[in-house]
């Protein structure tokens, strides 16, 4: 069977830190509010590119932006 | 974003203006000759075809994510529906009185497991039910008040109709087991009811199943929706309704 990989996202709590509403990290990042909204309820795992572009306006790196769930 | 702001960009974007442009004139021109429905299959295939050329960069990853798997669910359904009906026309001699409407019912399927993946995919299972319920509400308020002919009264009375599809979808987030499993009792009662079994009947194939698929498979699908979905917290719902 393959591994599977489910992702925790910190994306919320780094929002939150920083009084980003969801729209506003939307524009930055170039995507649909939807985006952030299914990131963060973990409903939906980026591509590297847009997680290196959140990591990058929310001032993290991409490890702590999101984990592997039951590491 | 406002649920009405995001209806405002939708119809702002100009992919989505002139693919509903060559739907509705598409419709309306096949009043005239039914080739130019043509224009119709242009508007809803077309934006599609060109995203994925590359050449249409209006949607965001989570969008075409979402686009494509609604696109392989709509494939998986479809396929199957079509595999049936050979091996049952094949089995037996066909009997056909509608190609065209058959054609359609088939299209009518994979649009509305496109649609519901689509929705799916954005709101959750619960969000959708009630979302469906909603709209199912108004189509049938406003059909209703049309029926009516200018006769206030009845299109009054007739729009009650849809008050328990309202009430349905305010309740569903209270209590969700419940309304699922009243909605899909409502749908096999409305089923048998209207005796549209005898519709559901491929041999001979007179055509129907479309309307089957449209009036009750949102019904149906909310009252699963509302089974399967978890129920959300009011901080929840206040964070997507935005």
């Amino acid at each position: 069977m393959k591994p599977r990989h489910d992702i925790q996202s910190h994306v919320r709590r780094h929002r939150l830190r920083l009084d980003l509403t969801q729209q506003e990290l939307a524009d930055r990042v170039g995507v649909t509010r939807q985006t952030i909204l299914s990131i963060e309820k973990g409903k939906y795992s980026p591509t590297v590119g847009l997680a290196l572009g959140l990591a990058r306006e929310l001032g993290v790196s991409v490890e702590e932006l999101f984990e592997l769930e039951g590491k | 974003m406002t649920k009405r702001h995001s209806v405002a960009t939708w119809f702002r974007s100009p992919s989505n203006l002139i693919a509903s442009t060559l739907v509705i004139g598409g419709f309306l021109m096949t009043g005239v000759d039914e080739i130019w429905g043509l224009l119709m299959g242009v508007g809803i295939f077309g934006p599609g075809i060109l995203r994925e050329f590359g050449w249409l960069r209006d949607k965001d990853e989570f969008e075409l994510r979402a686009a494509r798997r609604a696109g392989f669910h709509a494939y998986l359904v479809g396929g199957l529906m079509i595999f049936s009906l050979v091996a049952l026309y094949r089995h037996e001699e066909p009997v056909i009185e509608e190609p065209s409407s058959l054609v359609l019912s088939i299209f009518v399927v994979m649009w509305f497991t496109w649609l519901l993946s689509s929705l799916l995919a954005y709101w959750g299972s619960l969000k959708m039910a009630r979302r469906l319920l909603y709209a199912f509400g108004t189509v049938w308020l406003l059909f209703n008040i049309a029926a009516g002919e200018g006769n206030w009264v009845t299109s009054f009375m007739q729009s009650l109709l849809a008050v328990p599809f309202f009430a349905a979808a305010v309740l569903a987030n209270r209590f969700p087991r419940i309304v699922g499993l009243l909605l899909i009792g409502i749908s096999v009662f409305l089923f048998f009811f209207f005796g549209w079994e005898e519709i559901f009947q491929v041999r001979p194939f007179t055509g129907g199943l479309e309307a089957i698929v449209l009036f009750l498979g949102p019904l149906v699908v909310s009252g699963v929706g509302l089974l399967a979905g978890r129920r959300e917290t009011s901080a929840e719902v206040a964070e997507v309704e935005g």
